[in-house]
């Protein structure tokens, strides 16, 4: 489970623009379903045996989004990632850190359930991208371990919020951090902080509807989970 | 934890530096360049419409553009003038640039919100403005009539 946030923003927004509507919450409670097989296990060949196949869902499962007028409006908020990762263990023994390069595919869609006017000015977001990065862990103490992840975000596309603006460019990054702890064989309860990143660039020219030099768009969420590897 | 302090250093750096890279690539997001030029009096000049317009909003792979364009229609390769002007349109009705009555023209009426056939243009790309539309309609008023269509 996590509890997350968003905070969009646009840069350089023309200061005449009533069209280009910020957009935060915070403490939004999500569910999160992941796992990762590992098909050739049965081969026993070393880092091969490791690799990967990992997937996750999460969604938020109640929100609503309200306008300064007072109206609330039905918000829709989930992500989702498919990916391979290959587990590269960095010296001998069970303690010894482990780091994984990992390349795979991911959306994150928010999106309103609003049809008026308003569509046309609050951050509509569907996010499609390709993620390469790595994730890593060092045993800290007993049963405690770092766990740390970096994902550089190629969006393919980013949804509505985009499509308004002339030439947009689109990056980002996510991040994870935190702890986990060995409580039985084979399972762990882990504590992080999750950050993702899209920065984008606007060429808008006089005569635009829209007209802002980007936007800065960012998730953070405080995730707290159970893992478990029969 | 390891006990030989190189170790837990190297095994540190492994872990910190996918953050170290974060720091490195972490975008921010772009500038307005000279905002005064979007308010009341900033001047708006037409863009080009074949050299750049047309690429900008019409061209790509799986649109106007290439071996196979869409609706048959190449807006990039040379010759789109005679390619356009008094010609019919493949899948919609209508010529496609009619200089005669620029408004009625099928190039015209398909960046409209509310075309009479398809689907508004372009398609995943912004919108006209106002201004660019109406660069459009100059445009087609300042071609030439070829005096004939496709039909024989």
């Amino acid at each position: 489970m996590e509890v997350a946030a968003r905070w969009f923003v646009y840069s350089d927004p023309l200061k005449i623009a009533t069209n280009l509507r910020p957009y935060d919450t915070v403490g939004v409670p999500m569910l999160s379903l992941g796992g990762e097989l590992q098909p050739l296990r049965w081969t026993g060949v070393p880092v091969l045996a490791d690799v990967g196949i990992t997937g996750a869902y999460t969604f938020a499962p109640s929100l609503t989004s309200s306008v300064t007028e007072g109206r609330d409006i039905q918000t829709s908020w989930d992500r989702g990632d498919v990916g391979l990762r290959v587990p590269i263990r960095l010296g001998r023994g069970a303690r010894a850190p482990v780091v994984a390069p990992r390349v795979g595919y991911g959306w994150l869609d928010f999106s309103f359930q609003e049809t008026g006017p308003l569509a046309a000015e609050i951050p509509t977001a569907g996010y499609r991208l390709v993620r390469v990065g790595l994730d890593g862990r060092i045993r800290l103490a007993g049963p405690i371990a770092l766990v740390a992840a970096f994902e550089y975000l190629e969006p393919l596309s980013g949804g509505a919020v985009y499509e308004r603006f002339r030439d947009a460019t689109i990056g980002g990054i996510d991040v994870d951090l935190g702890v986990a702890f060995a409580f039985a064989k084979g399972a762990e309860l882990s504590l992080s902080f999750g950050y993702t990143r899209f920065f984008s660039t606007f060429v808008p020219v006089p005569g635009d509807a829209y007209v802002a030099g980007g936007a800065l768009d960012q998730f953070g969420g405080v995730k707290l989970g159970i893992d478990y590897a029969p | 934890m390891p006990r030989n302090p190189r170790a837990l250093r190297r095994a540190l750096a492994a872990a910190l530096f996918p953050l170290a890279l974060t720091l490195l690539a972490a975008g921010c997001p772009g500038r307005l360049e000279n905002p005064d030029r979007f308010l009341d009096g900033g001047g708006f000049t037409c863009p080009d419409v074949v050299t750049e317009l047309f690429p900008k909003s019409c061209g790509g792979s799986i649109c106007h553009e290439g071996a196979e364009p869409a609706a048959g229609l190449d807006l990039i390769a040379p010759g789109v003038v005679s390619r356009l002007v008094d010609k019919m349109g493949r899948d919609c009705p209508g010529i496609l640039v009619d200089p005669v009555d620029p408004e009625s023209s099928l190039l015209y009426e398909k960046l409209l919100p509310l075309p009479s056939c398809g689907s508004p243009m372009p398609i995943g790309k912004p919108t006209l403005t106002p201004d660019e539309l109406a660069c459009v309609r100059d445009w087609i008023s300042a071609q030439t009539p070829t005096g004939g269509g496709d039909e024989p």
